[in-house]
């Protein structure tokens, strides 16, 4: 009968001994892998929405954040607005949840609850930012409630909706905030200055730069981009 | 090692060189072909031998294309020394690259006509033109075999391809040869990267699921910069982030590690301050778009190229400023080498 060295003795008693996949030859004395949760401590569960009421006055909804690499925004919220009782109850006749979310506004505001405005303002959100298109761009509590400092829920709702309806950016949030930074001015009154308007200087350049522009492909006898030959 | 007295020796020779032979591209190659890009040739002497480029902007700002408008010239003098421009496309296809290529040497207006089979006789002349021309040039692709969304282009490490695949295409040598200061020879059969152009670095597989990620970036900023002071200058694209001056990029701008930055040579970053302007501001050069292409460089100094941006035909185009235009307050002054 052949004999076993003493190593592979071994080997094979250590088969023997295997009782699952986390026993691992490769390291000492059957160690579970490390990441299969042996060394490490074990991976915080996915976060879900967690219900705190403060009291019953002020219900509030609150969202366990995360911060994805320099994104402080939430992870993808529930689709629904349904976090304030109110919105998420099923009432009845006038009551109804209506589909426009910028009526949702309305009636939040009617209400004066802001939980009801901040959920009227993910509402928005969700149709002018949809999940799919935007997953790491979610409107956190905390900005809804910035966005809401002497604001309307209607009032911002609307510029969400209008931001939104512009086309795809990559910044949403900054977008909207120069948008309501806009808002605002025009609304005390601050003159014709407008958050992203062009500078003169910008303007002066722009004319004199597509004035040569213009002289550069005439010389060029209508050359279009791209190699001439 | 390398002593003083070697590199004085290189120095001397490099100086005996430049003096029987004074010009004022003193580069091995340029971006242009003398009638285009003559500007950015100007600033920066041409492409200079083992330099690391980083060309910065951010996302759909068009520096893909701007590359794009580059490669057939560079590609026609590597095709002049028997070499080969070599290109890491990680957010499209070779397709879809090539067909960009074909379509500014073409100067198609809206591009997606291609697709659609919607070109005029002579755009279609062009066009077909244009793909015959780059048949003939030496330009070779390592890609991610899809075209990327959006979405999916700005994920991190979303390709295929890691660092160790791209060195082994550009060195025609295994993994692990590229170290500091220390080339190993390619297989005498294979042809010579005269250029190479990764776009982008942030599709880089090494990045995937990465604890952290800036780390990670910093590895691969060095890892960039040895690979193009060893074996082949090359151009690296990268996005940057929201910090700026006045809207204005800067070398802070650049996302992910400010080693990516401190690591190229030379430095491009696009400029484009009408997109920073609301929409109706904006519909003033929906046709042509004046557009600014910083460049620093630690030997080559510093400048700027103006450009136009023509988004109907998806293409940067250089513009010549004549004196009397006075520049934004905001651009960095050139200062030029003396």
């Amino acid at each position: 009968m052949a004999r076993l060295s003493n190593s592979s003795a071994r080997f094979f008693l250590s088969l023997v001994l295997s009782r699952s996949v986390e026993t691992s030859l490769t390291q000492a004395e059957f160690a579970i892998r490390p990441e299969r949760g042996g060394f490490v401590p074990s991976i915080t569960p996915p976060t879900t929405p967690i219900q705190v009421q403060s009291n019953q006055q002020n219900r509030e909804k609150v969202y366990e954040t995360h911060v994805v690499e320099g994104n402080t925004e939430r992870i993808t919220p529930p689709k629904q607005p349904a976090l304030v009782p109110s919105l998420r109850e099923e009432p009845e006749g006038d009551e109804a949840i209506p589909a426009d979310p910028l009526e949702v506004c309305r009636r939040a505001d009617k209400n004066a609850s802001r939980p009801d405005q901040i959920a009227a303002l993910i509402a928005c959100w969700d149709e002018a930012f949809p999940v799919e298109e935007y997953p790491y761009q979610r409107l956190t509590v905390a900005t809804a409630k910035k966005f809401l400092v002497n604001r309307t829920a209607e009032d911002v709702g609307q510029v969400i909706l209008r931001v939104g309806a512009l086309g795809h950016s990559d910044w949403p949030r900054t977008r909207v905030e120069k948008f309501l930074a806009g808002e605002d001015k025009r609304g005390s009154g601050g003159g014709e200055e407008e958050e992203g308007k062009a500078s003169d200087e910008l303007k002066e350049f722009t004319k004199m730069a597509l004035e040569q522009w213009r002289k550069q492909n005439e010389n060029r006898s209508g050359h279009k981009p791209g190699i001439t030959r | 090692m390398r002593t003083a007295a070697d590199t004085s020796q290189e120095l001397r020779d490099e100086w005996k060189a430049a003096k029987a032979n004074p010009r004022f591209i003193y580069g091995y190659g340029r971006y242009g072909d003398g009638k285009q890009w003559t500007k950015l040739d100007e600033l920066t002497r041409g492409l200079q031998r083992y330099t690391l480029a980083v060309l910065a902007a951010p996302p759909k700002s068009g520096k893909s294309m701007l590359a794009a408008a580059w490669v057939p010239f560079i590609a026609e003098q590597a095709d002049e020394v028997g070499e080969v421009v070599r290109i890491i496309t990680l957010e499209t296809s070779p397709q879809s690259y090539q067909k960009r290529m074909a379509a500014l040497m073409a100067g198609i207006r809206e591009p997606k006509n291609i697709k659609s089979g919607m070109l005029s006789v002579e755009e279609e002349k062009k066009y077909l033109s244009a793909l015959d021309w780059l048949e003939e040039l030496p330009i070779e692709y390592l890609d991610n075999k899809k075209d990327l969304t959006e979405e999916q282009a700005l994920q991190f490490g979303n390709s295929p391809v890691s660092f160790d695949d791209m060195s082994q295409f550009i060195t025609g040598v295994l993994p692990f040869s590229v170290k500091r200061g220390s080339a190993v020879a390619p297989p005498p059969q294979r042809k010579k990267t005269y250029w190479w152009l990764l776009d982008h670095i942030g599709l880089l597989k090494d990045l995937r699921g990465s604890d952290n990620r800036t780390w990670v970036l910093y590895r691969l900023a060095d890892q960039l910069a040895d690979l193009a002071h060893t074996y082949a200058t090359g151009l690296m694209i990268t996005h940057t982030n929201r910090a700026s001056v006045g809207g204005r990029p800067t070398l802070a701008s650049i996302g992910g590690a400010d080693q990516i930055g401190r690591n190229g040579d030379h430095i491009f970053l696009i400029w484009r301050p009408w997109m920073d302007v609301n929409d109706e501001d904006r519909a003033t050069v929906a046709g042509a778009e004046p557009s600014f292409l910083i460049f620093q460089s630690r030997d080559e100094g510093m400048g700027v190229d103006t450009l136009i941006w023509q988004s109907e035909y998806a293409s940067y185009t250089e513009l010549i400023l004549g004196p009397d235009v006075k520049m934004l307050s905001l651009l960095p002054p050139t200062k030029k080498k003396k």
